[in-house]
């Protein structure tokens, strides 16, 4: 599982920074030519998340190359909660999903009070 | 560097974990935030999110596959002492939702379950509400956080109001 989501993630995430880009792959080397505002883009997120956006490329692509062709996990016909299937809850529209989880997240708060952690010395600096 | 991420980026980010495994094209906001907490991980950016939304996807959520995608890829955070005195100083001195000023709370004095830091230093949001609201009064919540900090004790005083990070669908990151 661990791996089958790394691979998409980094599958996903190539595909939004190289979209409008090419890709050209020899024995050697792997070009990502990619749209001079998509590169922009690129940098200012890594840029506002303290990333660097050469090595984040860098990591995206290495990532990308060892991704290897794997099964589908799901049908759909999965539950997902009590009363609902995965390609139930995908076919919610936005607005339902969302007051769903907000049903959620007033469920779980029931199960997460009285759980104070107390913090007795700080590992190292902070910030 | 430690970012809590709100559920709402929780939600897109489990949604795409689903239609990628269904062979689904992802939706742009689902892009951004798959795109965005995957060069964070590259980089050792460490994701976590609040105990509500951890307790969502363990206790409520029936289908496991899922829920691993997203809990074996981030931490989680617990709400240490002086958790909801803050909380009381966020809901008088903002407009924020209960679940909002749980974040910035979360995000100021979270730790993890061996209690061995204090708070993170970015929040990831969609919720331009959230945003704004936070920039609007922050310098009211820093003088409101020295105060507080003054009578804890020490640990605690490492404590920071965080970077609130708005993620939006057309438009790349924009820090607040």
């Amino acid at each position: 599982m661990m791996e089958v989501w790394d691979g998409q993630i980094f599958k996903a995430a190539l595909r939004l920074h190289c979209t409008a880009g090419i890709l050209e792959l020899t024995q050697s080397q792997v070009v990502v030519r990619v749209a001079p505002k998509l590169k922009k883009a690129f940098e200012k997120q890594c840029d506002a998340m303290g990333l660097k956006p050469s090595e984040t490329l860098r990591s995206l692509m290495l990532a990308f190359t060892r991704l290897e062709m794997r099964h589908q996990i799901l049908t759909g016909e999965e539950p997902l909660t009590r009363d609902l299937t995965v390609s139930k809850y995908m076919a919610m529209s936005e607005r339902d999903r969302m007051l769903l989880w907000d049903n959620w997240y007033q469920e779980a708060e029931t199960y997460s009070k009285n759980s104070e952690v107390a913090v007795k010395k700080i590992a190292g600096s902070r910030r | 560097m430690r970012v809590l991420v709100d559920k709402n980026v929780v939600r897109r980010w489990f949604e795409s974990v689903i239609r990628t495994n269904l062979g689904q094209p992802l939706t742009k906001e689902q892009e951004l935030v798959v795109s965005i907490l995957a060069t964070a991980r590259s980089q050792g950016v460490e994701i976590y999110v609040t105990l509500e939304t951890y307790n969502i996807l363990t206790r409520i959520l029936r289908n496991p596959q899922v829920a691993k995608a997203i809990i074996a890829n981030s931490d989680t955070l617990y709400r240490s002492k002086p958790f909801r005195g803050w909380l009381r100083n966020l809901r008088e001195a903002t407009t924020l939702t209960g679940e909002d000023a749980k974040v910035l709370a979360y995000a100021t004095f979270g730790t993890n379950l061996p209690g061995t830091f204090v708070g993170c230093e970015k929040v990831v949001t969609l919720d331009r509400g959230l945003a704004n609201e936070f920039q609007l009064k922050k310098e009211n919540l820093e003088a409101r956080l020295h105060r507080l900090k003054k009578r804890l004790p020490a640990p605690y005083q490492e404590a920071r109001l965080p970077q609130v990070v708005l993620l939006e669908s057309d438009s790349p990151l924009d820090s607040t």
